[in-house]
């Protein structure tokens, strides 16, 4: 009977008894006043937060609530507040995220997701963050896992995996409509209409549409146009049995593609279709099934990509005595065309491709539920690298007063289409390998009074055979580590004020063999990792409202690019005029005057914007 | 160890809220038999909540719950003093909200429309807390009285 309510992205990390037939009762129905009511976290309280705090991997949600505090416009903005990921703002439509090193345009250790459909380029690995967006209003959170995710999500989650959920039909439902205007995101609108289709069938269709300027005079390639449109259906065939349909076809621009300005133009279009299928049989085993087909054609100069993706993913859950297990089977082809000019430097220009896999996790609780092993194991086969065994350990153990977790992983990153089929003379990507990662994580949390809790991670990731340039080609001649602390804390200062504060450092060591040409690729690298950051984020319920939220951050110098270390401050004020009406003032990158994130030629320009929402 | 699920959270919410609404709102005496009758309509997510609530006491009596899939006949509600209509179903709860009086029983609902269609109290979420608001239009006009701090907590 009742609704589960199991994210994807925690399947990896706990136990939690999901197939547990009755709801505790967390409150006391009789002995809870009215203002009492008022204040209760539903997620505080539900099996999601506890799930999370006993998770036994360094994972973070951003909640729906934060994300609106917050005023922002796009994905890659939305990412910024979230403790250990590194957001580099290369220039106004352009983005370097990643987790724990190895940032840059083509960042292509982290896996990421919108609704469990990822947006990771094959092509040149990296998500090409101008092109992937949602309205921000029906996200109902942002999950995100700092470490491997190999096991359940398989190769190039190497270090973490973020995953975009967006809000069922039921929860937006009615209209949405939102304007936004700034100096340098001149405009944003965002569009949404829900309705009851049938019963138990619930629909949203939207639209949106975004423009950001260029830098400025003298950068001025760079200024983006987005138009996105989209739906999403829940029907919900009977109890704990539900099928979701959604997809988005967009198109976007950034600046001029045959402007000889220093920075490149671009363009991208594409669609998707989604469908899943979840159910709990009679015998309490969950299934999802969820197939999907992404479409895309991006066009930068030299280079035009046209390319199809069709994904299945059939996964299980099941609880056997103090075994909660997990498994799946999932398949994917791939087909494109890459076409480049003047002279055909990615060669076959047509290619095909499989990638099959299948995986498998216990998690089996022992001492009275206080200490869980996790084993997992996921096998892949892809055209690129053959056969790839990704296995993970993970344990947790639950003291009196805190939770203590400790993972081993391996995973992989595989060579993308451009890596592996460039051939430019003598120059080949034939002779590429795997990227290799192993990666141990240490970790403890622990609350205090139900008003602060602190979040530490400690880790060592080894690797090998990472890319390196060679005369003959790519190979894989680099190796190192990377050694890190992380530490998120989040205190409740007052009922109306709530703030985190996030802290990371990080050494990266790489060095190239010695028979390896580049060995200034592994120094550029190393130098391309902030060794601290520092967020302070503050999230004040002055009334019922208005609501000011201030975001600081610190990141300290990137060498390889000559980028200072810097710090910079974020607003926002909002004012809930009525029930269905708010306006919001957002500033951004303000403080400390302009600064450089990434490039030095690009100075990351304050901005100020204005948005007005009617609607739920 | 067992948990909670987000809507299992939710529904021990709002069965506090009726719990803590009954102890302001006074029905007229005639109507009462020593028992306020609570109906339930629509899928019963409240689960064990509603044992907890069965049996409390309010000012003019115990709580005795009732819980219907449906309802066909206006008389299978007579009795009923409060009325909470579970799920956002437009066209199902305006059939129910149809056949009952709406000055005599209090009627709780879920859904933004709520109100508008005359239902007295309507639970909302709002930042991830439940709260509630009152039909203005129906203060003063009923049988059953409210107290006035109970409407001024709502918003």
């Amino acid at each position: 009977m009742r609704k589960l309510f199991v994210s994807q992205i925690l399947t990896l990390v706990f136990s939690a008894n999901v197939l547990a037939k009755s709801d505790n009762p967390v409150i006391d129905i009789t002995g809870t006043s009215l203002t009492e009511l008022f204040n209760l976290k539903i997620t505080s309280l539900s099996k999601k937060k506890q799930a999370l705090d006993k998770a036994a991997a360094a994972v973070y949600v951003l909640t729906h609530d934060e994300i609106d505090r917050m005023g922002v416009t796009t994905i890659a903005d939305a990412l910024r507040y979230i403790p250990g990921v590194e957001v580099a703002n290369i220039d106004a439509s352009r983005w370097a995220i990643s987790i724990r090193g190895f940032n840059g345009l083509a960042a292509n250790k982290l896996l990421v997701m919108i609704d469990g459909r990822s947006i990771y380029s094959p092509l040149f690995s990296g998500v090409i963050w101008a092109e992937k967006d949602v309205v921000l209003a029906d996200v109902e959170r942002i999950e995100v896992i700092r470490g491997p995710g190999g096991a359940i999500w398989g190769a190039n989650a190497v270090n973490g995996v973020i995953n975009i959920i967006t809000r069922k039909a039921q929860a937006t439902q009615g209209v949405l409509l939102e304007a936004g205007v700034g100096l340098e995101q001149s405009k944003v609108v965002n569009a949404r209409y829900g309705w009851q289709v049938a019963k138990d069938t619930y629909m949203r269709v939207y639209a949106k549409h975004r423009q950001h300027n260029s830098t400025s005079e003298q950068f001025n390639n760079d200024n983006n146009r987005h138009n996105q449109v989209g739906f999403r259906v829940d029907y919900d065939i009977a109890n704990d049995n539900s099928l979701t349909l959604q997809g988005d076809i967009y198109s976007g621009v950034i600046g001029e593609l045959s402007s000889q300005a220093t920075t490149d133009g671009q363009e991208q279009s594409g669609g998707n279709f989604l469908v899943n299928w979840r159910f709990t049989d009679d015998d309490n085993r969950q299934h999802k099934l969820q197939g999907y087909y992404d479409k895309t054609h991006l066009i930068v100069p030299m280079l035009e990509d046209e390319r199809e993706i069709w994904n299945i993913d059939y996964q299980f859950e099941q609880q056997w005595q103090q075994h909660a297990l997990v498994g799946g089977v999932g398949y994917r082809s791939l087909q494109d065309e890459v076409n480049t000019t003047p002279f055909d430097f990615i060669v076959p220009k047509v290619r095909d491709d499989e990638v099959i896999s299948a995986f498998i996790q216990d998690d089996l609780a022992l001492l009275n539920d206080d200490l869980h092993l996790i084993f997992g194991i996921k096998y892949e086969h892809n055209d690129y690298s053959g056969d790839e065994w990704l296995p993970n350990v993970r344990m947790s153990y639950q003291l009196p007063k805190s939770l203590v977790w400790a993972a081993w992983s391996k995973a992989v990153r595989v060579p993308t289409r451009v890596e592996s089929d460039i051939r430019y003379g003598p120059f080949s990507g034939e002779r590429l390998e795997s990227e290799r990662a192993n990666v141990y994580e240490l970790g403890w949390r622990k609350k205090w009074l139900d008003v602060w809790q602190l979040d530490a991670t400690v880790y060592s990731a080894q690797y090998e055979n990472l890319l390196s340039l060679e005369a003959d080609g790519y190979r894989n001649k680099v190796s190192g580590d990377v050694q890190g602390i992380e530490l998120s804390n989040s205190i409740q200062l007052q009922p109306s004020w709530l703030v985190r504060l996030n802290l990371s450092h990080a050494t990266m060591n790489l060095s190239t063999a010695s028979d390896s040409l580049s060995p200034d690729g592994a120094n550029i690298t190393q130098g391309q990792m902030p060794r601290n950051t520092a967020q302070v984020i503050s999230m004040w319920d002055i009334n019922k409202q208005w609501k000011f939220n201030s975001y600081l951050r610190y990141v300290d110098e990137l060498t390889s690019n000559n980028i200072d270390s810097y710090w910079t401050i974020d607003a926002t004020l909002q004012w809930q005029v009525s029930q269905r009406f708010s306006i919001k003032l957002a500033a951004r990158n303000i403080g400390n005057g302009s600064h450089q994130e990434w490039d030095t030629q690009v100075p990351v320009q304050q901005d100020v914007m204005l948005n007005l929402r009617w609607g739920i | 160890m067992t948990t909670t699920s987000a809507q299992g959270v939710v529904y021990q919410i709002k069965a506090s809220y009726i719990y803590n609404f009954l102890q302001f709102v006074r029905f007229s005496e005639s109507t009462l038999s020593g028992r306020i009758n609570v109906c339930i309509v629509g899928e019963n997510k409240f689960g064990e909540a509603l044992d907890v609530l069965e049996g409390t006491d309010t000012p003019q009596g115990k709580i005795t719950i009732n819980v219907f899939d449906n309802i066909t006949e206006p008389m299978q509600i007579d009795a009923c003093q409060v009325l909470y209509i579970v799920g956002s179903d437009i066209v199902f709860s305006q059939q129910v909200l149809d056949k009952i009086n709406k000055e005599n029983i209090l009627s709780i609902g879920e859904f933004p429309e709520f109100i508008n269609m005359g239902g007295y109290i309507e639970l909302f979420l709002n930042d991830d807390s439940i709260r509630f608001r009152v039909n203005q239009k129906l203060v003063g006009q009923t049988q059953f009285k409210v107290a006035a701090q109970l409407l001024s907590l709502g918003e």
